[in-house]
């Protein structure tokens, strides 16, 4: 419990923090309505391109006979690549994907062993040409560099082939933290680009599809998008989603390949459940969206149950709103007389497994909307401090409270 | 009008900026952001209390890119690309406090941000990270529990040490 000085002093820090505020920005406004313009002119542009080529290739798939089998718009590519299309529309600078494959580079010169700290990275504010240079150190192979979200977030997917053998990368990234060409690492030991690496998918064998989830902020609640890759030949797409809305089992038309889609708040995996392609239907058994090899890519982040509701005959202690796996500790805990016990919520695969102390104390199961209560046995509460533990799925997503159950 | 909230709400949001991120140029561009999310829906944002809306864009904005930066974090013995020369930074207790609020997990930091530098109720704070009065409680402890054991706040206890101190900015 924060005593009254504690109260007061943060406030005084807080506010002596941030008192010495730089300047405002000149011409903030004209600022914000010219992003606001471009974004808006990129959403018709996007939407007139996407209107001009669905159509262009609609007549040239009409008009032109292919080759039984032979995927359409494929390209040549190195063998140790997938002979899939390249969907990069120009939305992203170049200048900003090469600094993606240098996050990438520095990741994997970080990973081997014997480098010798032989690292070639240029200081900030290098040239586009001298940061080219380098990202092309390896061949690079690309399939995705866009805007998504009406601009406000990039997602990349490329293979490189570095020494050690083929990789694939799906990664994403706030377009306000990468779109100005800032650095690839920051001094911070961090990058604006989140990256997901793994040995690249064999070509001769390919992956049914390579899916990355995009947690965009709304003003309400986070929304997840889905980026999905698949060979060319694939028009449409069949998945199933559940969201806060409901499931739906939508039918998605590709372009060439690449499904670009808002999701909205999920409350499990998307899975895919069949393929349309120019031979027929291939129905799938339920393949979740993700990166082959890559079991995190798999999980999205779900949207929060609601909070407990605590009744007045009992005091609050702690509380965790979380997904997956979660402890903590609390070295100031002292048990008072009386019952404890765990609220909460959660929806899911598996139930809550809990622990105090070490100790199993139960488990609670995820029915969506219902809350549940689960008494601590005293036995496992002893002395001063608290170590509390939360065991489930990570597709199991909770709001727990432990309370007190105050005495009559 | 949209005008009028840039002009005169700008620099409390970006003190809210900076306390959430430590970094007076993130803290400008997590307010830009956020305002040009804002500038198309301005009609449809609700007239009592618009500034809560884009406080929200800029928690929402936050902490995505405050997790990706986690996720994308790789513990490094050399720089790759230095933005700004190495040097001891000034250790005074601005920065301590700077540092140790870097140090709380996201969720913690937003509710001691909201709570202690917006000076919002604890309720307004529940409903706007989507988590119960309680949780707001328990970070809120935890968090003052922190920054009072790294000693952030030893220089405050008898008020700043630079300047005077001023209200909650946001507010």
């Amino acid at each position: 419990m924060a005593s009254v000085n504690d109260d007061l002093d943060i406030r005084a820090a807080l506010a002596d923090l941030t008192e010495d505020q730089p300047p405002a920005r000149p011409g903030r406004l004209a600022a914000i309505r010219r992003r606001a313009r471009i974004q808006r002119r990129r959403r018709i542009v996007a939407s007139a391109v996407a209107a001009v080529a669905a159509v262009a290739v609609a007549v040239s798939l009409a008009a032109l006979p292919r080759a039984a089998g032979q995927p359409p718009l494929a390209r040549h590519v190195p063998r140790w690549a997938l002979p899939w299309p390249d969907h990069r529309n120009g939305s992203v600078p170049k200048s900003v994907l090469d600094r993606a494959v240098l996050a990438w580079l520095y990741q994997y010169q970080m990973g081997l062993r014997d480098d010798g700290g032989n690292r070639t990275f240029p200081a900030a504010g290098s040239s586009d040409r001298r940061v080219a240079e380098l990202a092309g150190t390896y061949p690079i192979v690309w399939y995705v560099g866009q805007t998504i979200d009406h601009g406000s977030e990039v997602v990349v997917t490329f293979e490189a082939d570095p020494p050690t053998g083929p990789q694939l990368v799906v990664g994403q990234a706030a377009a306000a933290a990468v779109m100005h060409n800032q650095p690839a690492w920051s001094n911070r030991g961090g990058s604006p680009w989140n990256l997901l690496v793994g040995k690249a998918p064999n070509p001769r064998k390919p992956p049914v599809a390579i899916g990355q989830y995009v947690t965009v902020p709304a003003p309400v609640a986070a929304t997840n998008w889905v980026v999905l890759l698949t060979a060319p030949d694939v028009r449409s797409v069949h998945w199933f989603e559940a969201t806060t809305s409901g499931v739906r089992r939508p039918s998605v038309r590709t372009q060439d390949g690449l499904v670009v889609a808002d999701a909205g708040r999920l409350t499990s995996q998307v899975e895919l459940t069949g393929l349309s392609t120019g031979r027929g239907f291939v129905r799938l058994r339920d393949v979740p969206i993700g990166i082959p090899g890559q079991r995190g890519a798999a999980v999205p982040d779900l949207a929060s149950p609601p909070a407990p509701t605590v009744p007045g005959s009992l005091t609050f202690v702690a509380g965790w709103a979380a997904q997956g796996d979660q402890q903590d500790e609390d070295s100031s805990f002292a048990p008072g007389r009386g019952q404890y016990a765990f609220l909460a919520t959660c929806y899911g695969p598996q139930r809550l497994r809990l622990t105090v102390n070490g100790h199993a104390v139960g488990t609670i199961s995820c029915d969506g909307q219902q809350q549940q209560q689960l008494r601590v046995p005293r036995s496992a509460l002893h002395g001063h401090g608290i170590m509390f533990g939360i065991d489930t799925s990570e597709l199991t997503s909770w709001q727990v409270d432990f309370v007190h159950v105050q005495r009559p | 009008l949209f005008e009028d909230f840039v002009a005169g709400r700008s620099q409390a949001l970006q003190r809210f900026g900076y306390a959430l991120t430590g970094d007076w140029a993130l803290a400008e561009d997590l307010l830009q952001t956020a305002l040009a999310r804002a500038y198309p829906r301005w009609s449809r944002v609700r007239k009592d209390d618009p500034e809560a809306y884009v406080r929200k864009i800029m928690l929402n904005t936050w902490s995505s890119w405050w997790r990706r930066r986690w996720r994308g974090e790789v513990p490094t013995a050399q720089l790759p690309e230095v933005t700004s020369p190495d040097g001891l930074a000034a250790v005074d207790s601005r920065e301590a406090l700077r540092r140790a609020l870097a140090k709380l997990p996201a969720g913690q930091r937003a509710v001691v941000v909201l709570r202690y530098h917006q000076d919002l109720s604890e309720a307004q704070v529940a409903g706007l990270l989507g988590i119960s009065i309680g949780t707001v409680k328990s970070q809120a402890a935890k968090a003052l529990a922190a920054l009072r054991d790294q000693e952030a706040l030893r220089s405050y206890r008898n008020g700043p040490v630079h300047g005077s101190a001023t209200a909650g900015g946001g507010s």
